[in-house]
């Protein structure tokens, strides 16, 4: 569109205002909101951000110990720059558009997530290949309104639908089918394509599917749901929380369905199994799954899901329809061939979590890495001789550290910023009144990740 | 009998805390009356930090010491105290007076510290190539590098050792209190928070 063109649309709909939306290295979904005039000003250079975008913790609190890459300074500015495939209606009246940050010189800043995504997009694009994906957004619905939950510290809420139940259930009360036929509204409305929505298995817990799509489109649908989810809920006088763990109910995940395409068709079928490329690729993405936990578990509360029998993957281990393991590998149809990455948790940046499987299963395909053998049988409750997902913040940033691919995939100094986020986000929880690491969850936790992851 | 570093040992993945009671532990073991109280002392001690929600328990065997977090099961419990860093509050548990004294080794010299602070951190990341650490009191200067990348710390002999070799928590509390003032930048000072915390978990 050229910048008429933009001024058009914005007549032609009405618009007061654009909202410039992002994610910073947590996930929290961040932007501004600028008049028309404004936004038609940045089209080529973005919106001005502090780059405190990707200097300050989820408690609004510096992080501290990294070396900053060039493009941070004494509170230097970055740029958003507005990617108007992403322009929609946000609401009557407000438009809204995803960016990704730019330096003041001209070049990609290097640790925005959406700026990673793309850059393995491309990557896959020049060997011929697009990636497709699809994400499951699981959250939990309280009946307090947000201010409610606050006074309460976020804990001893209600979920909403009640308590007793299984998952998938129908006969939930009026209040919750109004919530998500809101959220499904709200979703038509803004033209993000949506697949499903569900009772999922713990007290007040959904699941909402986002329609498959290529990988950075569907990122954009996956923070702008939540967005969405978070202020139906506000509007209705309800809280909703991404926490991957709440209570002592079951964890909550952010499953990312990934596969190649060549062409028109799925580089990942074969009638027979797994296609070449996808053996290929799942070698890539497993020998990178213990660094990668890193970003697929990202906070202190991200550990606490990983309980045996509870859904979430505890090992290392790739298997064929088998959802006890970590990779859930979906082969024998001509459409759907594909990984289920089962990894993340709620609470992790779908942007880089994709960034990093994609790209540690390209760097497979490119180098024809062969995969371990499938894992037959179920993968929790074992005696040992398989490996474990990494159990704690540190282990798992020890594991990033050591992975030679991810730096390659992801570069160096993502790699090295996103590490020292990750020891400050330690010492943080430590230091800054968390507490010890095994007293379970803590108003700590409550406090830093409720809202915004 | 085993060496300074070997006498005192951490669990695995260790807290911040024992991280860092574990380095206090280890400059008393380089002093031969504390490192020979660690050979008399046998028990635990668990110790409850009084202004946050640390804590950490140290097991003594008669040779070594082991450092773990949180409160070991039948021990004495120590309220432990970070300013100073570490005091222990008032027991007459015999354990628990011994972890006191080895909880506060000597301090070294600032010029040792801001030495040792050198040569663990230079050369890592952002670090500056040259590093000036002033004493007040002294008037003078120490010089480490070179080159225009260069970052200052000025603070009185004290302050400046128990800084440079690990104590207080962030490196930015010793600036934001006062305990040192510093001439650098933004980028600076971060890098100066992890070489400090490097220094403090005994990296």
């Amino acid at each position: 569109m050229r910048t008429s063109e933009v001024q058009q649309w914005l007549v032609d709909n009405g618009i007061t205002s654009v909202h410039v939306q992002a994610t910073n290295l947590d996930g929290a979904f961040l932007g501004k909101t600028v008049s028309p005039d404004k936004f038609l000003g940045s089209l080529e250079n973005g919106v001005a951000f502090a780059d405190v975008v990707f200097g300050n913790d989820l408690g609004n609190f510096p992080v501290l110990g990294v070396a900053f890459p060039s493009w941070r300074g004494e509170l230097e500015d970055i740029f958003l720059r507005p990617d108007l495939g992403t322009l929609c209606v946000w609401r009557p009246g407000v438009a809204a558009v995803i960016g990704d940050f730019w330096t003041k010189d001209g070049d990609p800043v290097g640790v925005c997530p959406r700026n990673q995504l793309r850059k393995i997009a491309a990557r896959a694009d020049e060997l011929g290949y697009g990636i497709k994906a699809a994400v499951e957004i699981e959250a939990t619905l309280f009946e307090e309104s947000v201010q409610d939950a606050r006074a309460k510290g976020y804990q001893g809420l209600t979920p909403l639908g009640g308590t007793a139940g299984s998952a998938y259930v129908l006969g939930k009360s009026a209040d919750w089918w109004e919530y998500l036929e809101a959220v499904e509204q709200r979703l038509r409305s803004i033209g993000i394509e949506w697949e499903a929505w569900n009772d999922e298995a713990a007290a007040g817990q959904v699941e909402v599917n986002v329609a498959v799509g290529d990988v950075v489109d569907v990122a954009d649908r996956w923070a702008r749901t939540r967005q969405v989810m978070r202020e139906v809920a506000y509007e209705l006088g309800r809280t909703v929380t991404f926490m991957a763990k709440w209570s002592d109910q079951w964890g909550q995940a952010s499953h990312i369905n990934l596969s190649l395409t060549g062409g028109e068709r799925n580089a990942f079928y074969s009638p027979d199994g797994c296609s070449e490329v996808m053996e290929h690729f799942l070698g890539g993405v497993m020998a990178a799954m213990a660094g990668t936990s890193s970003l697929a578990l990202p906070f202190i509360t991200s550990y606490r899901r990983l309980v045996q029998l509870e859904g979430p993957p505890t090992t290392i281990t790739w298997g064929h329809h088998n959802k006890t393991t970590a990779v859930r590998a979906i082969t024998g149809h001509p459409a759907y061939s594909r990984i289920e990455y089962r990894l993340p948790g709620s609470d992790a940046n779908v942007y880089l979590v994709a960034a990093a499987v994609a790209g540690a299963g390209i760097h497979g395909v490119v180098n024809q890495t062969a995969p371990p053998d499938p894992f037959a049988g179920m993968a929790w409750g074992l005696p040992g001789g398989v490996e474990n997902i990494p159990t704690t913040i540190t282990q798992a940033a020890a594991a990033l550290q050591a992975d030679k691919v991810l730096s390659d995939v992801l570069g160096e100094e993502f790699v090295t910023y996103w590490l020292g986020t990750r020891r400050w986000e330690w010492l943080a929880f430590h230091t800054m009144g968390g507490g010890d690491p095994d007293v379970g969850l803590t108003g700590w936790e409550f406090a830093r990740y409720f809202e915004l992851v | 009998m085993n060496s300074p570093v070997a006498m005192v040992a951490t669990e695995a993945d260790p807290t911040p805390l024992v991280l860092s009671l574990a380095r206090t532990l280890r400059a008393s073991a380089q002093v031969p009356e504390l490192r020979e109280l660690v050979t008399q002392t046998n028990g635990a001690v668990a110790l409850r930090s009084v202004t946050d929600a640390q804590s950490a328990s140290l097991t003594f065997d008669g040779s070594s010491v082991v450092v773990s977090h949180g409160l070991a099961e039948g021990a004495e419990q120590a309220e432990l105290i970070f300013e100073p860093e570490y005091t222990l509050g008032e027991t007459a548990d015999p354990v628990a007076l011994a972890a006191a004294r080895l909880l506060s080794p000597p301090l070294p010299s600032w010029r040792d510290a801001a030495m040792q602070f050198w040569e663990v951190n230079h050369g890592t990341p952002g670090f500056p190539t040259r590093l000036v650490v002033v004493c007040l009191e002294e008037e003078t200067q120490e010089v480490y590098g070179e080159g225009e990348d260069s970052y200052e710390i000025h603070g009185y002999g004290p302050a400046l050792a128990a800084v440079l070799s690990g104590q207080i928590e962030h490196f930015l509390y010793a600036i934001a209190f006062g305990v040192v003032s510093t001439v650098g930048s933004a980028a600076h000072m971060s890098v100066m928070c992890g070489a400090h915390w490097k220094v403090r978990f005994g990296a």
